[in-house]
C-alpha cells in the first residue's frame, strides 16, 4: 500500500503492548495521520516518496512510539517480566510431569492402542500449551525447552535424551512458535487447561503422592515450587489491572 | 521564531489538548495544525506525543473518540467528556495561578491574574 508506512506501523504493532480488540485501531489511526502529514508536506512541494519518508521521522522510531502509547493504555513494563518468568517455570513444570508420566508409561500394562492413545493425547496436550505460552510470551516461549534441554540430562540417571522426552520437547516447541506468530486471547485457555491436565496427572501418580502428600516439609516445599509461577501470574494480572484502573480513576 | 520549551509543553500537553477540544471534536492531526495556527508555529506538538496523551486521555475519561468519515478518509474524532470540561476549568485556574507567581517572582508586571 505504502511501503514505508506500511513497514513502520508494523514495527508499531509488534511493539505495541494493548487490549488485541484495540490494536487495528491505533493503527489505523496512526496511518491516517501519517497519511495527512505526508499530505501536508507533498503541500509545501516534497515529492510523494520525501514526504513520505520526512512524516516518518517526525513521527520518530517506531519501538519508542509503541513504548510511549503501550504505557499510556496501562501497560506497565513489569508484566512481561513476569509472564516470561511465570511461562519459563510453569512449562518447566509441565514438561518434567510429561516425562514423569512416560517413565511411569512402560511399566503401566496398557494394550498398544490404549498406550498409543495416551500418548498421542499427552503430546496434543503439550502441543497446545506450548502454542499458548507462545502467544502469550511470544519469541521467549522456545526459552522453555532451551532451559528444559539443558537441565534434563542432569536430572536424569541415564544420559542422553530418550524419543518420548524428546518428543514433548518438540511439541511444546512447535506449538510456541505457531502461538507466537498469532493473536488470540480465546486459545489461551484451552492450553491451560491442557497444562493443567498434565499437571494433575502427574500430581495424580504414586510417586508424586509419596513426595508432596506424605511428608509434610515435603509437601510444602513441592506445593510452594508448583504454586510459585502462578504467584508471578497474578502478579502480572494485578498490574494490568492496577494499570487501568488507575488511568480509569479520577484525575490528579 | 523561537519555539516552545518541548519539556514545558509536554507537562501541559493534556491541557493544550483538552483546551483545542473544548472548541468542538478534532482528530489528531488536526488538533496539532490548530495547536500551531494559534500560537503562531510557536508552540509544536511533538508527533509521537500527541497519541499517549490523546489515549491517556481517553482512558480517564476526559475526552471521548468515535470513527467518522471525512475527506474520503476514516479519522477518530475526539470530544471533551463533562469530566474533560471541568478538568479543564481545574487546570486553567491552576495555570492563572502558576502564571500569575511566575509574573511576580520574574518582575513581570503586564499580567496581573485578573487579565489571564
Amino acid at each position: 500500500m505504502h511501503p514505508p508506512i506500511s513497514e513502520y506501523l508494523a514495527g508499531v504493532r509488534r511493539g505495541l503492548r494493548c487490549p488485541l480488540e484495540r490494536r487495528p485501531e491505533v493503527m489505523e489511526e496512526l496511518c491516517g495521520h501519517l497519511l495527512d502529514r505526508a499530505d501536508a508536506l507533498m503541500g509545501q512541494g516534497l515529492s510523494h516518496a520525501e514526504a513520505r519518508r520526512q512524516a516518518l521521522r517526525e513521527m520518530g522510531p517506531g519501538w519508542f512510539l509503541a513504548l510511549r502509547l503501550s504505557l499510556a493504555n496501562g501497560w506497565s513494563p513489569l508484566v512481561p517480566l513476569f509472564r516470561q518468568i511465570w511461562a519459563m517455570g510453569l512449562g518447566f513444570q509441565v514438561l518434567v510431569a510429561a516425562v514423569m508420566v512416560s517413565e511411569r508409561a512402560p511399566e503401566v500394562q496398557f494394550m498398544p492402542v490404549r498406550e498409543a492413545c495416551a500418548y498421542g493425547v499427552l503430546l496434543a496436550a503439550l502441543l497446545t500449551f506450548g502454542f499458548a505460552m507462545g502467544r502469550i510470551v511470544r519469541s521467549w516461549a522456545w526459552a522453555i525447552t532451551l532451559i528444559f534441554a539443558l537441565i534434563m540430562p542432569f536430572t536424569r540417571e541415564s544420559q542422553g535424551i530418550e524419543a518420548l522426552p524428546l518428543s514433548a520437547m518438540i511439541a511444546v516447541f512447535v506449538g510456541s512458535v505457531l502461538g507466537s506468530r498469532r493473536e488470540s486471547p480465546s486459545l489461551a485457555r484451552p492450553a491451560w487447561a491442557a497444562g493443567g491436565a498434565v499437571m494433575l496427572w502427574w500430581l495424580g501418580s504414586d510417586e508424586s503422592a509419596r513426595g508432596l502428600l506424605v511428608s509434610l516439609p515435603d509437601a510444602v516445599v513441592g506445593w510452594a515450587i508448583v504454586a510459585s509461577p502462578w504467584l508471578l501470574w497474578l502478579s502480572a494480572r494485578g498490574l494490568e489491572q492496577l494499570g487501568r484502573r488507575r488511568l480509569a480513576g479520577p484525575a490528579e | 521564531m523561537p519555539r516552545t520549551d518541548d519539556k514545558l509543553l509536554e507537562g501541559n500537553l493534556a491541557t493544550v489538548l483538552m483546551a483545542i477540544l473544548s472548541d468542538g471534536p478534532s482528530y489528531g492531526y488536526a488538533i496539532i495544525v490548530e495547536a500551531e495556527g494559534r500560537t503562531g508555529g510557536r508552540l509544536r506538538v511533538r508527533q509521537n506525543a500527541l497519541y499517549p496523551a490523546l489515549h491517556k486521555l481517553e482512558g480517564r475519561g476526559m475526552i471521548a473518540g468515535e470513527w467518522r468519515e471525512a475527506g474520503g478518509r476514516r479519522r477518530r474524532y475526539y470530544r471533551l467528556t463533562p469530566k474533560g470540561r471541568k478538568e479543564l476549568e481545574r487546570r486553567r485556574a491552576r495555570w492563572r495561578e502558576f502564571a500569575a507567581s511566575m509574573n511576580g517572582v520574574l518582575g513581570e508586571t503586564r499580567y496581573a491574574p485578573a487579565d489571564l
